[in-house]
């Protein structure tokens, strides 16, 4: 396998093994090399020099820094109050509610992973409590994502965009690993779910 | 409440795992988010630096990088790591800090401590006794040279590697790109910073 590498790939290979980021047998073709090859050696020790070097250069930086006054002129700047986050508020997490702020807006979909629809079989209430609850007028169909956040008891969901043509909801989300159904109400306030 | 308390109560020794503190902070004690800045200090005014090589601009990113961060503690996702959080907003602080236009592109060290243990120090530097080593500042003001030449990418993956030892999979979360151009983006740059400090070998 190492024969056939070219000259890059093998340096890039033991930069990966200097990095700890080989995988499967990768780690025992690079000591082996390391044993037979004096050019893997040199390659290995340059790494090494290298990383040394830089540690010089930016541990200086730091031992030049004075960090007494950090905290103090962090503190001073920090909002007083419970946190509520920039992007949204975390209405009751225990619920699993949502809360936008008003004028967020709706984006296309990006990477739609989740998409249902209510249809007939779910009934009646179901149709209507959708049609009741939220409506997204089409000028919320253009400006960026992401539009909330959602925070429950065991994790955290992130929404990327939200689309609706009225009673169809889609949802996307960045960690596709979690799946979320959220009902969203449109209030005078805010949009929430 | 006073440092020594706050110490004896959360450990001002990593006692208590980030995730920890953080859920205190959002809980709203405040003070305990003292103990995070302190955590990373050394490390997020490193990055910052290591960006931006002007000391003044890398105080001020690493500070915000701080307070943005404590602002946005609702929102950071537990299922990350809170350095690569932190880290995070300092490059993209960085980055904006570098497009408005800094100071100047290099900032000369005149230090002679040259290590990265200095995370936890809330003091001045002692100052250097009389074996200060001419030799090791213009060492360092070689290689700060040589890493400020570097494209902005590549800066930042050798950074986040060389001061945290990130693996690439965390710079990739970091930095927002693939790991596998996490990988090239650092072998380019090594390559580049090997053939500049050659002389120094």
């Amino acid at each position: 396998m190492g024969a056939k590498m070219t000259p890059s790939e093998r340096e890039q290979l033991i930069q990966r093994y200097y990095d700890g980021e080989t995988i499967g047998r990768e780690s025992e073709l690079v000591e082996e090399m390391l044993r037979t090859e004096p050019e893997a050696q040199e390659i290995l020790e340059k790494l090494v020099m290298l990383s040394d070097n830089i540690k010089i250069d930016l541990g200086a930086a730091v031992a030049a820094e004075d960090f007494s006054e950090y905290w103090d002129n962090i503190q001073r700047r920090l909002p007083e109050g419970p946190l509520s986050g920039e992007v949204a508020t975390v209405a009751d997490a225990a619920s699993s509610a949502v809360v936008m702020r008003k004028g967020r807006r709706m984006a296309p979909p990006r990477r739609p992973w989740l998409a249902w629809v209510l249809g007939p079989a779910l009934g009646a209430a179901a149709a209507a409590l959708i049609m009741a609850l939220f409506v997204l007028p089409a000028s919320r169909q253009q400006a960026p994502a992401p539009v909330a956040e959602v925070v429950a008891p065991d994790h955290t969901i992130e929404i990327d965009s939200i689309e609706s043509d009225g009673p169809l909801v889609m949802v996307m989300q960045e960690n596709s690993e979690q799946p979320a159904i959220i009902w969203f109400v449109e209030t005078d306030a805010e949009t929430e779910g | 409440m006073g440092d020594a308390a706050l110490d004896k109560s959360y450990g001002a020794d990593g006692q208590l795992s980030d995730h920890e503190l953080v859920q205190r902070v959002v809980d709203g004690q405040q003070e305990v988010y003292k103990i995070l800045v302190q955590r990373y200090q050394g490390r997020v005014f490193a990055v910052a630096y290591g960006l931006l090589r002007n000391r003044e601009d890398a105080r001020e990113v690493a500070q915000e990088a701080f307070i943005k961060a404590y602002r946005n503690l609702p929102s950071f996702r537990r299922d990350s790591s809170f350095y690569t959080w932190i880290y995070r907003i300092t490059v993209n602080l960085g980055i904006d800090q570098r497009r408005k236009g800094y100071r100047s592109r290099e900032t000369p060290l005149d230090e002679s401590r040259l290590t990265l243990d200095d995370a936890h120090r809330t003091g001045p530097r002692p100052m250097p006794g009389p074996s200060h080593n001419l030799a090791r500042k213009q060492l360092a003001g070689r290689i700060g040279e040589a890493i400020a030449s570097l494209p902005e990418d590549q800066r930042q993956v050798v950074v986040l590697r060389e001061i945290q030892g990130l693996s690439y999979k965390e710079i990739a979360e970091t930095t927002g790109i693939a790991e596998g151009t996490v990988m090239s983006r650092l072998f380019y740059a090594r390559k580049k910073l090997q053939a500049l400090l050659e002389d120094l070998r």
